[in-house]
């Protein structure tokens, strides 16, 4: 006789546990395949090569532009690529579009947990596997880009919330990217689209006060900014002090605004979700 | 007992954009705005007792899946009411899933690249169970359907049997109220398959609970359900006992007889008989063997041997029981392919 429904946990916290779980599961597949990660971050370690070269060159023989020095911009390009593609990982979209494909899908919606959060929970365990391995991949980075201390203690402090609040925008908008995956059969194409404009927007190729005025203005009112310019720009001290907790602030709106348009988003694809095959 | 799952006037439409062919044909079908509906499930009535193992028949894209699908809260209908448990699937979707366990045959649960046990260890959190009851049904589930041997294998190593021993696990291991089996013993072997079904009137005696199964393997029906809807083209065309669709489907009954050598010479036999206007139809007579149809509503087994027997004397005889085979047959027949 079914004795487990009386005995189970309830209440706003009831699921935790499986989102815990299938964070730990994401982040165990996510090693099972780690030459794939290997395999990107090499990418990532030549374009932090390429970056140096070409901003080294751009400064020529002037120490400081816009009152920063080439040190300090040459350790913003090498975190700002490294973090970037830390929480850049197109791996949860493909495993859900893939899913979606097949008709698999079917099983994740027909758990007493809810849709969203469990793509969250995968989106959450990617990105911890990536920092991982971005984190062991230091000392290979520290050979070709360039790495150094935070601008002030105040400033590591700062950074270590900023960066998670940017991991949490970042998986925000991935979570779009994957939703997108109801309405179009195809999504290879979304994602290199959106790898490409939202590393733009974050700032990974130059930093956002490079940006000229109006391309600024546009920059700054994209969630994108949020995910790697924020964090990395505290971290070497372009952002300071008040500056600072703004930003950290803006990051947590961009949460909450990408939080609302997901809900919204989903009660919509909820009404078209095909499954597919027999 | 109560009904557990209640269907009215239940209803499933899929919209399409419509598909140009020839030149241009791509081009059209982007630019207009065209679309075809399917009418997957068109006004379905049903309830389902609990306790009950019910089968739900009918050819390929008769609305089965659909059907099962809106049940469990998968597929939002278009139309039409639909309770299971009391809730309204789609809308109370996480309460639902509580009480439901599913398998679909043709595709896992399982998650592909872990090992089957981390499988399991997901569904007992996804499903809040505490960890004695988890540890107390992944033993049963495990010693049952005896998946020690690849317990820690990941997913993708599994063969197809043993994949699918997995999944019924999977299903069980919350102790679900009602059990969908989509298609269950689909690809599996002989003994893969009568081990599938012995579970599955395991859990139904033993745990009370309800099956709902859609299957195009026959005897899937014939060993465990009693009750059988059939469903095709999005509406019922039948649905009751197992033993009722058989007589109004197939009626006949055939006499396969041995005849014993005298008095009637071989070969004169069935006219013999058709002359003596027995109560039944004299179908062949190859090699001594005659072969009799009767309607066994009208005409007893025995009344027919003994018309028989009283021209031509019985060496040995067996009757053949219509197999819901020619069930299918006759009902799926008056319709084109699918």
């Amino acid at each position: 006789m079914p004795v487990g429904a009386a005995t189970r946990q309830d209440g706003p916290w009831r699921n935790v546990p499986a989102y815990a779980q299938i964070i730990r599961s994401r982040m165990k597949t996510a090693l099972t395949y780690r030459q794939n990660a290997v395999f990107t971050l090499g990418i990532v370690i030549v374009q932090i090569f390429i970056l140096s070269r070409v901003w080294t060159a751009l400064y020529g023989d002037a120490g400081t532009v816009n009152g920063i020095p080439l040190s300090e911009m040459l350790l913003y390009l090498t975190l700002a690529n490294l973090q970037g593609w830390a929480v850049q990982d197109a791996t949860v979209c493909s495993y859900l579009w893939e899913r979606i494909r097949e008709g698999r899908i079917a099983f994740d919606l027909l758990r007493p947990a809810g849709f969203i959060p469990q793509v969250i929970a995968q989106l959450v365990g990617s990105a911890l596997m990536m920092t991982t391995f971005a984190v062991v991949a230091l000392p290979v980075v520290a050979i070709i880009g360039t790495l150094g201390a935070p601008a002030s203690p105040a400033a590591f402090g700062l950074w270590l919330v900023s960066l998670l609040c940017g991991i949490g925008v970042a998986v925000m908008l991935n979570l779009m990217i994957c939703l997108s995956a109801f309405w179009t059969t195809e999504i290879n194409g979304t994602m290199m689209l959106f790898s490409l404009i939202s590393q733009f927007f974050a700032g990974v190729f130059v930093p956002l006060s490079y940006f000229p005025g109006l391309l600024r203005t546009v920059a700054e009112h994209l969630p994108f900014q949020a995910t790697t310019y924020t964090p990395v720009a505290i971290y070497v001290g372009h952002l300071e002090g008040a500056d600072a907790i703004r930003a950290i602030g803006v990051q947590l709106v961009w949460i909450a605004v990408l939080a609302l348009v997901a809900r919204l988003v989903w009660s919509r694809a909820q009404h078209r979700v095909v499954v597919q095959g027999g | 007992m109560p009904p557990v799952i209640r269907a009215e006037g239940l209803t499933k439409h899929f919209r399409r954009p419509r598909r140009f062919d020839g030149p241009l044909g791509t081009l059209r079908t982007m630019v207009t705005r065209q679309y075809e509906e399917t009418r997957a499930v068109d006004g379905v009535d049903f309830t389902v007792s609990a306790g009950e193992l019910v089968a739900y028949l009918g050819p390929n894209g008769a609305g089965k899946s659909t059907t099962i699908k809106m049940m469990t809260g998968v597929l939002v209908p278009t139309g039409g009411l639909l309770e299971v448990n009391g809730t309204v699937p789609w809308r109370d979707r996480e309460r639902n899933a509580m009480h439901i366990g599913v398998v679909f045959g043709q595709r896992s649960q399982l998650w592909w690249d872990l090992p089957l046990i981390d499988s399991l260890a997901m569904l007992g959190k996804l499903y809040r169970l505490p960890h004695a009851t988890y540890r107390r049904n992944l033993d049963r589930l495990v010693e049952l359907l005896d998946v020690t041997p690849f317990l820690h294998q990941p997913v993708r190593q599994l063969s197809l049997g043993q994949r699918m021993r997995g999944d019924l696990a999977a299903a069980m291991l919350h102790e679900p109220r009602i059990l969908y089996l989509d298609e269950p013993t689909i690809g599996l072997d002989a003994v893969a398959k009568v081990r599938m079904r012995d579970f599955v009137a395991e859990m139904n005696r033993d745990n009370g609970t309800t099956v709902v199964l859609t299957t195009h393997d026959l005897v899937d029906v014939e060993t465990l359900c009693d009750r059988v809807v059939v469903i095709d083209s999005g509406r019922v065309l039948y649905d009751g006992k197992l033993a009722d669709l058989k007589a109004r489907y197939a009626p006949h009954r055939i006499l396969v007889a041995q005849l014993a050598a005298e008095p009637v010479p071989a070969g004169t036999r069935a006219g013999t008989l058709r002359s003596s206007g027995i109560p039944g139809e004299v179908i062949s007579e190859e090699n001594g063997v005659l072969r009799v149809r009767f309607e066994a509503a009208r005409v007893s087994a025995q009344e027919i041997i003994a018309a028989v027997n009283e021209q031509c004397p019985l060496a040995d005889l067996t009757i053949v029981e219509p197999d819901l085979e020619d069930v299918v047959r006759t009902l799926y027949g008056d319709r084109g392919a699918a």
